[in-house]
């Protein structure tokens, strides 16, 4: 192929659009499911939203584990440990499934509603052991209620049963954050440069119950829409492999190579804020900040 | 697609003047630099409604970003789309492209050319995030102005990234 043909096959004959029909289209749509806009104050290029959401992930990742991974029989041993990434979509619609579920509710009152949640040791500020520990019982019902569904029965060997969730000590380094100005539209967020993270690799133990049990059991619940509960399934190796959810409708996400190891770049759509989570040596790490995916892996193979 | 009747009036009431007059700027735009990618209309127009109804969600329609933010997300948006696509919806993508071609075409050329799309549409996929935009970009009529601040980069460096970009092209051609 030459480059005339190149040209000429992307440079395709330009599209005849009707903006009228297209504008009328727009507002069907979000009239119709209920879209609403920003409010009108000042904000910057990469939201320190969008920033802190891509931090928090490794958070929601310790949740998704849980309620994705379980054990097997017999006395507590350790059933997952993460030797590979990948990334699960989570689209609004996902999130309004589980909203649903939770509406009203804290995270711990919503993980509640799927058995008894207790921090054995709560997660502190500083470098500590913080351990999550789940039982389950019979509160999916509440949760199905709230959505009108009816929660399936409780296989007898997960009632009852624990889930010992293990992670941190955990470090996390900020530069570059600008103070907080103030413009003619309000208050400007701040916008971190560079977030740097590490934390040992989360690990869940259970007291007894099969991978295959707990997975269906918990995939069919009423929270998880049957779009997420099919990629969650279709996980290869679920004793290794740890879900890192991406906001399909703002991000991008495909897996890189870091260090010498397989991680995963995740960017927002706009391509000027990304980050690179990595799994090596029993460590997780992630780089996040206002930048592309070169640069990027530039700084994540840099750390030493 | 089916698309709802004209209702201008309707459409002037529900969102704001600002929010109008950017989407009638830049919706052709935006549909354009999407069908670069997926070389299909309907999809395009698809995909140029979902990054308006993500920009409306979380930013002001005034906001100085707002056409560079729309181009940059029409481009990644639809190489998202063009990386989804299964082999069916390729096939369709496929033979889409018939449609801008005349009575009198040649129908062996316009099967060499579907395919000819559709392989590009391929090596677009495969190529390197910012280098597939940059293609998408150019190839959809943005100046090197306009290119830079979509992708963030300076002015001044897009000919060497677009150069590189096209080189990537060629190689995964071959």
């Amino acid at each position: 192929m030459n480059d005339t043909e190149i040209e000429r096959a992307l440079g395709t004959a330009e599209p005849r659009v009707n903006t009228d029909d297209a504008l009328a289209r727009f507002q069907a749509k979000v009239q119709t499911e209920g879209i609403a806009p920003v409010a009108p104050v000042a904000r910057p290029r990469v939201t320190s939203r969008w920033l802190q959401g891509l931090a928090a992930a490794a958070g929601v990742v310790i949740v998704a584990s849980a309620l994705t991974f379980s054990g097997v029989a017999g006395s507590i041993l350790q059933i997952f440990e993460p030797k590979t990434l990948v990334a699960v979509p989570v689209t609004q619609g996902d999130l309004n499934y589980l909203g649903q579920a939770c509406a009203g509710l804290n995270l711990q009152e919503c993980m509640g509603a799927y058995g008894t949640f207790e921090w054995t040791v709560p997660p502190q500020p500083k470098e500590v052991q913080s351990r999550g520990q789940a039982t389950a019982d019979d509160s999916t019902k509440q949760t199905a209620a709230r959505q009108n569904r009816t929660a399936p029965p409780m296989p007898a060997n997960i009632d009852g049963s624990k889930l010992f969730i293990t992670g941190g000590p955990a470090v996390v380094q900020v530069w570059g954050t600008p103070t907080s100005t103030a413009t003619s539209h309000g208050q400007a967020e701040a916008v971190p440069t560079l977030i740097v993270g590490q934390a040992k690799a989360p690990t869940v133990s259970s007291d007894g119950i099969t991978v295959d049990e707990l997975r269906s059991y918990l995939l069919s619940q009423p929270g998880i829409s049957p779009q997420l509960a099919a990629a969650l399934r279709a996980i290869g190796d679920p004793s290794s492999t740890l879900p890192v959810p991406v906001p399909a409708e703002l991000a991008v996400s495909h897996p890189v190579t870091v260090q010498g190891v397989q991680g995963l770049f995740i960017g927002d759509n706009t391509g000027i804020a990304g980050a690179v989570i990595w799994q090596k040596d029993g460590m997780m790490f992630e780089v996040i900040g206002s930048f592309n995916e070169s640069q990027a892996l530039a700084i994540a193979n840099s750390m030493r | 697609m089916t698309l709802p009747a004209r209702d201008p009036g309707k459409v002037v009431a529900a969102v704001s003047p600002a929010f109008e007059g950017l989407f009638r700027a830049e919706y052709a735009r935006v549909v354009g630099i999407a069908h670069r990618v997926l070389a299909d209309q309907a999809e395009a127009e698809d995909v140029a409604q979902d990054v308006f109804v993500s920009f409306y969600r979380v930013h002001p329609a005034d906001a100085p970003y707002a056409r560079a933010w729309l181009h940059a997300a029409a481009a990644h948006a639809a190489l998202n789309a063009l990386r989804g696509r299964d082999r069916r919806s390729r096939r369709e993508a496929a033979q889409a492209v018939p449609l801008e071609a005349t009575a009198d075409d040649d129908p062996a050329v316009t099967v060499v050319a579907s395919e000819t799309r559709d392989e590009v549409r391929a090596v677009l996929a495969r190529l390197p995030e910012r280098s597939a935009a940059m293609l998408a970009l150019r190839y959809a009529g943005l100046s090197y102005a306009e290119i830079a601040a979509a992708l963030d980069v300076r002015a001044s460096s897009v000919g060497t990234l677009l150069r590189r970009a096209e080189d990537a092209f060629r190689r995964e051609l071959r």
